[in-house]
């Protein structure tokens, strides 16, 4: 029995200090075909400062992303690196050092980036997909919008009304991820 | 030549990566922003005994060039034109013209490995210098590209569909025939410019590292139109090039193009040679 509570007691422990372990990401380029391309892509990436490294992955056209922990991850500014190279975002997978327990319209800070969490359908993971209204088709948007009342899917910023407590943030954005179901 | 053609399609059917980077045309997709791209292109054009005017029976055109990306959705170019006049018999090799481009993107869709590129262009060529009114590089033919002094605008489609990256480019096109020496030969005459290209990334076959060379190959059909009823004599209402080539991309920034281009009416073929590297 207080095996068990130990248990349970160290579970309590390590989710509370989950909430700073790092994360890394996955982002699937689109209509990546030769060479130059990924290269253009990649040098175009490396010119934001919250990237500490990128390893392409030029078969699958993706290219794993270590972030820097002690900044901000602006996920709209890797949009926009990438479509500044000519090329779209096909997905951007967020790995988390392990499984996460999150529970639907759950909001957590991990580094500096607050995070809400919309669980649809699927369980518990250790990687997401980032779901917000720019790196999505229309009809998954609304879809995911079915699943939460927060303003802040619409809107990309927490505020006052939408999600409390995050005053402290350096940034007004906020991301939305669901469990990635592979 | 349709056996190549076929040879060729058969050939490339099975191959899993394919290029658009084409030598002769300019595909839809433009340079990243803030990316500089240098190139230096080489032409020997093999003046043949009809064409030859002088003693000498080889021009040779070097071009250098500099683009670079406004925006994701503009570029510009300028290139300037060295070459010899191959209408004097006595050495000489010097200035002779210059061209401005400009290419905007106006749609884009990507899927994986997969996309679609429509962009609109506009060009301004100034060349002249040797070129009298008789006599060009390639009489009965023009070409903002190397001779001739105009202005074109047109569009650029480049589709890439189940591993096949084809573009198709058209232009709009008023040649000017003023000389360097001020001298007009007839009026300026309106043309349309079609083109067709093909081409395939042959190596590597698995794609693991930007250090691998890749070797691709490229073929494309060039058409040229004049509309005007009033042209001068000496031009060809119609040509056509054929222009098969292949390219090496070295540690994923370095091009070295070489296409050797077939004309139609016996006009004389060319042999180019391009460089590219790319400035991040």
């Amino acid at each position: 029995m207080k095996k068990q509570y130990l248990f349970i007691l160290s579970f309590l422990f390590i989710s509370l200090f989950s909430y700073s372990q790092s994360f890394n990401s996955t982002i699937t380029v689109n209509g990546l075909t030769c060479a130059m391309c990924s290269f253009s892509t990649q040098k175009s990436l490396e010119k934001l400062d919250f990237i500490k490294q990128i390893t392409p992955d030029l078969e699958k056209t993706s290219f794993e992303i270590v972030f820097d922990d002690t900044k901000f991850i602006d996920f709209d500014m890797i949009q926009e690196k990438v479509e500044d190279a000519g090329f779209f975002i096909g997905n951007i997978k967020i790995n988390f050092d392990e499984k996460l327990n999150t529970s639907n319209n759950d909001h957590a800070v991990y580094n500096n980036n607050l995070f809400h969490f919309i669980m649809a359908d699927n369980k518990n993971s250790s990687t997401y997909n980032l779901i917000d209204k720019n790196f999505i088709s229309e009809n998954d948007f609304e879809s995911f919008s079915e699943f939460t009342s927060h303003a802040c899917y619409l809107t990309g910023s927490h505020n006052e009304s939408c999600c409390s407590n995050h005053e402290n943030l350096v940034s007004k954005k906020v991301f939305h991820l669901e469990p990635d179901s592979e | 030549m349709k056996n190549f053609i076929l040879f060729f399609f058969l050939f490339i059917g099975n191959i899993a990566l394919s290029q658009e980077l084409y030598i002769n045309t300019e595909p839809a997709s433009l340079i990243p922003k803030g990316t500089k791209v240098v190139r230096l292109h080489h032409h020997t054009i093999f003046l043949n005994e009809i064409n030859e005017p002088g003693s000498v029976n080889l021009a040779r055109l070097l071009i250098p060039s500099i683009s670079y990306g406004i925006s994701k959705k503009i570029m510009i170019s300028a290139s300037f034109q060295f070459s010899n006049n191959p209408f004097n018999p006595t050495p000489n090799f010097g200035f002779n013209g210059f061209k401005i481009y400009s290419k905007q993107r106006l749609i884009s869709t990507d899927k994986k490995k997969y996309h679609t590129r429509v962009s609109s262009f506009i060009k301004y060529a100034n060349h002249g210098k040797w070129n009298l009114p008789n006599y060009k590089f390639i009489i009965n033919n023009y070409n903002l590209d190397f001779q001739d002094t105009g202005v074109e605008v047109g569009l650029i489609a480049t589709q890439l569909v189940n591993k096949l990256a084809i573009s198709v480019t058209s232009g709009f096109g008023i040649i000017s025939n003023t000389t360097a020496d001020g001298a007009y030969d007839d009026k300026n005459f309106n043309s349309i410019h079609n083109s067709i290209s093909a081409g395939y990334l042959l190596f590597p076959r698995k794609y693991k590292s930007y250090k691998q060379t890749n070797f691709n190959i490229y073929l494309e059909y060039l058409t040229s139109t004049i509309l005007s009823k009033n042209y001068p004599f000496r031009y060809n209402k119609f040509m056509s090039t054929f222009a098969p080539g292949i390219q090496f991309i070295i540690m994923s920034r370095s091009r070295l193009d070489f296409s050797y281009k077939i004309r139609g009416n016996e006009m004389p073929n060319e042999f180019i040679m391009k460089l590219t590297y790319i400035i991040y």
